[in-house]
């Protein structure tokens, strides 16, 4: 029992990040129908850029704010900058949009590629460490069951971070951005600029990878370039999943799959997580291959 | 108030409408009538913004428009789509919340959501409800809802028979008139039911082929035997 609640609250903690991750990801999809690869670049970056800031020779607040802050930033900027190079011209008014999911494909997996020789470069494709001594946090012992902090806090301020998302999309601009995802068109002829709410999606999605790049350098105490890699994997599957372009699907996955890796970790092996999560996809594939969360749309034009 | 000059555009290489010249004043309902493939809908996209014409010109109280879309319709010109669509994963009471959001600054006629509802009272009844669950005549009564809230000069409407049950329709037109002769809104009203246009509008231009053949008040049309033969005899 105690060994059940153990990963189930670390798989949960973790599931959180992902989720972080996943739900920028989806909400570009959404508003952009582009699949924005270099995504797990920009937080691959953040990781490494995260793992530098903390060995900076300052203390108290001002660490805290490098550490969090920094990355964030830089994951704006970045996907800002994706979003220019990759994206724009893509999503110029007029633009095929039968073609925009295989362009916007190619295109952000270059911008990926760029990314990702710059990360090699800089870190001589060896792991930066995170500051071992920062915020140690110890652990609890709730009931006979040992908590990790460390995962405690990152999970709570994961959780913060989407619940902030969710009022963002029930706000006046998350009405823009949703409406937006069901219909361009329409968008337009509402007087909604759809490139600027394009825009926005990808710095809000740059911001989440960038906190996200932070909390998965504390929590692994490291960070390396394949990290994108991975997390490129795991947005895949979840977008798969969930079905592509429903943020609360993909923020609800990818919690589930962060609990199914600590639970195969546990009982079958490390070997074993990503056999676990593809046997997930081809599950999904064969019974729902539309995606889980994925709702029948009328077409509009 | 609206006026367009000579225009010319096309899909392809040869034009799909060309030399047409046409003036809205402040106040009117004016419909554009014939029949599939006249370059009605075109001529509408174009005033919207959402194409741009080759040539020619198009001015809102003597100033040129916006050059996009999204900027048109802040500017106070308001379009309602063909199909009437919605937006599936927004509920009706966030459309109108949009609506007001996206004000257009200025505009001739605006109303609040809370009129809205009055004057539209099966949206009322229905405010929590995803507009993808509305029927087709519901769709037309929020979309036309949604372009009062959001303040508009004029409103070009695409086809607003369309898809409609023969009642919806009637139903939709009736309430089509009273706006216009309560709030005085502009209205351009490009129809494929000539009949069904010609009750609400001052005036008429007839389409074929991508040009204008002529116009006139509805009397006039309906004096000539070779137009009631051509548009609007079923």
């Amino acid at each position: 029992m105690t060994l059940i609640l153990q990963w189930l609250i670390t798989g949960l903690c973790v599931g959180l990040v992902y989720a972080m991750f996943s739900a920028g990801y989806s909400l570009m999809f959404g508003v952009m129908r582009c699949l924005n690869i270099a995504h797990a670049g920009v937080f691959m970056l953040c990781a490494l850029i995260a793992c530098k800031l903390s060995a900076l020779p300052v203390t108290g607040v001002l660490l805290h704010a490098a550490i969090i802050l920094g990355p964030v930033l830089i994951g704006v900027v970045l996907s800002y900058a994706v979003h220019r190079l990759s994206l724009h011209y893509l999503l110029r008014p007029g633009a095929n949009t039968v073609d925009i999911e295989m362009a916007s494909f190619l295109s952000t997996l270059g911008a990926l590629f760029i990314i990702e020789s710059i990360a090699i470069e800089w870190s001589d494709a060896r792991a930066f460490n995170f500051n071992f001594d920062y915020l140690k946090l110890g652990s609890v012992d709730v009931a006979g069951v040992v908590l990790p902090l460390k995962y405690l806090a990152v999970g709570a301020a994961a959780l913060a971070s989407l619940v902030a998302m969710d009022r963002l999309l029930k706000s006046p601009l998350g009405r823009m951005m949703r409406a937006t995802s069901d219909s361009r068109f329409l968008a337009t002829v509402m007087g909604i600029d759809v490139r600027r709410t394009q825009q926005l999606s990808m710095v809000i999605a740059g911001a989440l990878a960038g906190l996200a790049g932070v909390m998965i350098a504390y929590l692994y105490g490291q960070a390396t370039y394949g990290l994108s890699h991975t997390f490129l994997l795991k947005a895949i599957v979840i977008g798969i999943v969930a079905g592509l372009g429903s943020v609360k699907g993909a923020m609800v996955v990818a919690v589930a799959i962060g609990v199914l890796e600590a639970a195969t970790v546990q009982y079958l092996g490390s070997g074993w997580r990503d056999i676990s999560l593809f046997l997930l996809v081809i599950l999904v594939l064969a019974i729902r291959p539309e995606g889980v969360f994925w709702k029948k749309q009328r077409a509009a034009t | 108030m609206l006026s367009v000059t000579d225009i010319e555009f096309g899909y392809g290489a040869a034009p799909t409408v060309s030399g047409i010249s046409l003036a809205v004043a402040e106040g009117e309902r004016v419909a554009i009538i014939g029949g599939n493939g006249a370059g009605k809908s075109t001529v509408l996209k174009l005033i919207a913004g959402i194409e741009t014409p080759w040539s020619g010109a198009i001015s809102l109280n003597d100033r040129a428009l916006p050059r996009e879309a999204h900027a048109v319709a802040m500017s106070g010109l308001r379009m309602t789509p063909q199909g009437h669509p919605v937006f599936n994963s927004l509920t009706i009471d966030e459309h109108l919340q949009l609506a007001s959001d996206l004000r257009s600054k200025g505009a001739r006629t605006q109303i609040n959501p809370d009129e809205a509802y009055r004057m539209f009272p099966r949206l009322a009844e229905r405010k929590g409800a995803m507009a993808s669950s509305l029927s087709g005549g519901e769709r037309a009564f929020l979309g036309l809802a949604q372009v009062l809230v959001a303040g508009c000069s004029i409103i070009l409407l695409d086809e607003p028979s369309a898809g409609l049950a023969p009642a919806a329709m009637k139903e939709l037109f009736a309430l089509l008139y009273r706006i216009g002769t309560e709030t005085g809104v502009t209205m351009l009203i490009v129809e494929q039911n000539a009949a069904a246009a010609m009750e609400i509008c001052d005036r008429i231009y007839v389409m074929s082929e991508g040009r204008i053949l002529l116009s006139g008040t509805p009397a006039e049309l309906s004096a000539r035997d070779d137009i009631v033969a051509a548009y609007l005899s079923f």
